[in-house]
């Protein structure tokens, strides 16, 4: 038989029945619209996890600290000379760079800086960076350029920063610019791409002085340029970046200032110059997600502290897919009653036809094609309910998306404008009616294998 | 004239709960090509299963049928399916149409399961349509038409595969004499025409004028072979509605 036929054949058997085929149609509509749905929740929720990470920064980007607690404030190296072991040097920089996966590593010094921009002031954390970094992280700007190796006294700033420069006159501190009951935002108070900035690792900096005065000699800042502004939310957010040269000239003069304050230079280490430098932490940015768990792994069996966004990823991942399981096992259930449903109305139909059965096999019928014409109405069944329920499941996404952009559910979604409660990708679609046909085939496989056997005697005297 | 098919030390036994019931036992026979043959006797005689086992719709218990080279009896279902595509064409006594299709696509049937092209299919049909004399009504479902029409469209269809062999279980019994002898008029004038080999199966006696020869079956055995030679001619052009 032409199978042009044999589907012709079939679909004039379903629309002969047509109450019953609706509602057997019906079930698998049902089951695929829960499923499809339910599984859309989960990937929604996913995606919302991985958007929500992205805000807080890269996921190839790792952050390497040294393998026990260490303050580089308190790291007057005694023993002199000798660097420990798991600690940040230029020279484990370079062996992280070598790891097979990584595009760059770049050491992080940190400084806290205190600044004035105009008459406002705050409290900063320089971090001195190679530029290449920044580059590598395809850093977006909103304003001005990024770090350049050449740039002296030159900052770059999250956008973050400006909130946090306060007028030290006005009584209010001034540390929120949210209005009441309003979501927009207040411009932060300084423009610090036009302001005149000056910093200094003097805390006193910037503030009104105390009656009778610090006691200490002021110490003269240093006049800053802004080169720019990083754009975004994140983990550059409330960052400030200098070139790595530029924060060790700064740190070389705070140590002395600190030293000659302190009085502690009698220890005689300021004259004996460290051999190795020795950095806070660093940064490594790795080329591909997929590598990011390996490059983790070869540094920490280096003997140092690696974190990166992916674990945090991870077990938000578990939690969600353990949701999805859920989920998608409530779609499931009703899948099944509607194949079950198959089944039955397959059987039926058999009874029913079981004399038109025995005459098709007297005049000719292959087994096969009794077979086939069975087996391609029950596929049809599961099609064009798969079909049906991806339909629904579309109007009832747009629907969950509609109804729940103001709603949290699951605690998740942080309200960004882009959160979606239901996503149902191509992929699923395509999923769908692949598995609703397969569903059909199969419930309606055990009835077509009873109708090829009928015996042609015992179908033909059935009334 | 050579043998279609050949019959030997043919049993079948049925099994009723504990009872066997014998329905057909040492049975020859002889069936030769382009002939008309009448199973004629009474009913439980034993000569619808006769026939049903040389159309291999049910398998002997016992014995041997063979079609030209073919051993009946030693076929599967699948094998079975097969013959009767290619060999036989079959008129049951109560037409067995499907009630879905309208009279060319009940006609058509067996082409479509043979996997012939629609188009062909069509004008195949019409011409057997033509031939039978319902041309015009071939939109018409079986529940549409008369009994007479109905078993017009089921010999159509027995004949569309231009089989060797036509098995008619009791093909008049439902129609009023007059209708029945215009049916069996048809069935002979087509059977002659494409020399093919006919065999009716019936308890009415006076079918069997009609045939070349009568086998007249009682008590599951074949009583006796008549050979009708001063049988009436058959005249093609008084075909009629």
């Amino acid at each position: 038989m032409r199978i042009k036929d044999l589907i012709m054949v079939s679909m004039r058997n379903l629309w002969r029945r047509k109450l019953r085929t609706s509602l057997t149609i019906l079930g698998v509509v049902i089951g695929t619209a829960s499923i499809v749905l339910m599984v859309s929740l989960g990937i929604a929720m996913n995606q919302n996890f991985i958007k929500e990470i992205e805000r807080m920064g890269s996921l190839t980007t790792i952050n390497v600290y040294p393998s026990y607690r260490y303050d580089p404030m308190m790291d007057k190296n005694p023993s002199g000379g000798s660097v420990d072991e798991g600690m940040i040097t230029d020279m484990t920089v370079a062996s992280f760079e070598s790891i097979p996966g990584v595009a760059i590593a770049s050491p992080v010094l940190e400084l806290s800086l205190k600044m004035t921009a105009d008459k406002y002031v705050s409290w900063i954390q320089l971090k001195g960076i190679k530029p290449a970094l920044l580059e590598v992280q395809k850093l977006k700007i909103a304003e001005g350029r990024l770090l350049e190796e050449q740039d002296k006294l030159a900052f770059l700033f999250g956008s973050e920063v400006a909130y946090g420069f306060y007028d030290p006159l006005s009584s209010g501190g001034g540390m929120w610019y949210y209005q009441e009951g309003n979501e927009e935002r207040m411009p932060p108070p300084v423009d610090l791409m036009t302001a005149r900035l000056k910093a200094s690792y003097d805390m006193n900096f910037g503030e009104k002085a105390p009656p009778g005065g610090t006691g200490m000699k002021p110490v003269r800042p240093y006049n800053i340029t802004a080169i720019g502004i990083i754009e975004g939310q994140g983990e550059h957010a409330y960052s400030v970046y200098t070139t790595l040269d530029q924060a060790r000239a700064i740190k070389i003069e705070q140590d002395r200032y600190n030293a000659s304050v302190s009085g502690t230079e009698t220890s005689g280490t300021g004259s004996k110059k460290k051999t190795v430098e020795t950095y806070n932490n660093a940064i490594v940015q790795v080329e591909d997600i997929d590598q990011v768990e390996t490059v983790i792994e070869t540094i920490k069996g280096m003997g140092f502290e690696a974190y990166s966004l992916m674990e945090y990823l991870k077990s938000m991942q578990n939690t969600s897919n353990a949701i999805q399981m859920v989920l998608g096992g409530i779609g499931a259930i009703s899948l099944l009653v509607a194949a079950i449903g198959i089944t039955n109305t397959m059987i039926m139909s058999i009874y029913e036809r079981t004399k038109e059965i025995g005459v098709m096999k007297v005049i000719g019928a292959k087994m096969k094609d009794i077979k086939k014409m069975f087996l391609i109405e029950a596929a049809m069944i599961g099609f064009l309910g798969g079909a049906t329920g991806l339909v629904i499941s579309f109007g009832g996404s747009k629907i969950l998306n509609f109804v729940g952009k103001n709603i949290s559910l699951f605690g998740m979604g942080g309200g960004g404008v882009d959160t979606q409660l239901s996503v149902i990708p191509l992929w699923l679609y395509i999923l769908a009616i692949v598995f609703t046909t397969l569903v059909g085939l199969i419930s309606g496989y055990l009835p077509a294998v009873r109708a090829m056997k009928l015996s042609v005697l015992s179908a033909l005297r059935t009334e | 004239m050579g043998k279609i098919m050949i019959i030997k030390g043919l049993r079948k036994v049925y099994r009723m709960g504990k009872e066997k019931v014998i329905a057909l036992d040492h049975v020859d026979l002889d069936i030769e090509e382009e002939k008309v043959y009448c199973l004629l006797g009474p009913s439980g005689s034993g000569k619808s299963t006769l026939l049903n086992m040389m159309a291999g719709l049910e398998p002997p218990t016992k014995g041997s049928i063979s079609f030209k080279n073919l051993k009946i009896d030693k076929m599967n279902e699948s094998d079975l399916a097969n013959f009767r595509r290619r060999h036989i064409g079959f008129i049951f006594q109560s037409y067995n149409l499907i009630p879905t299709l309208n009279a060319l696509e009940n006609i058509t049937m067996p082409l479509l399961f043979k996997g012939v092209h629609p188009k062909v299919r069509h004008k195949v049909g019409m011409e057997m349509l033509d031939a039978i004399g319902i041309k015009d009504r071939w939109r018409h479902k079986p529940t549409e038409m008369s009994g007479g029409q109905q078993q017009r469209v089921s010999l159509a269809r027995a004949f569309i595969n231009d089989p060797d062999i036509i098995f008619a279980d009791e093909p008049t019994g439902n129609l009023d004499t007059k209708t029945a002898n215009t049916m069996m008029m048809l069935m002979l004038g087509l059977v002659k025409e494409r020399r093919q080999t006919l065999i009716i199966v019936t308890h009415n006696e006076e079918l069997a004028v009609f045939a070349d020869y009568v086998i007249h079956i009682r008590d599951g055995n074949i009583y006796e072979i008549v050979m009708n030679a001063d049988k009436k001619k058959v005249d093609h052009s008084t075909t009629e509605i």
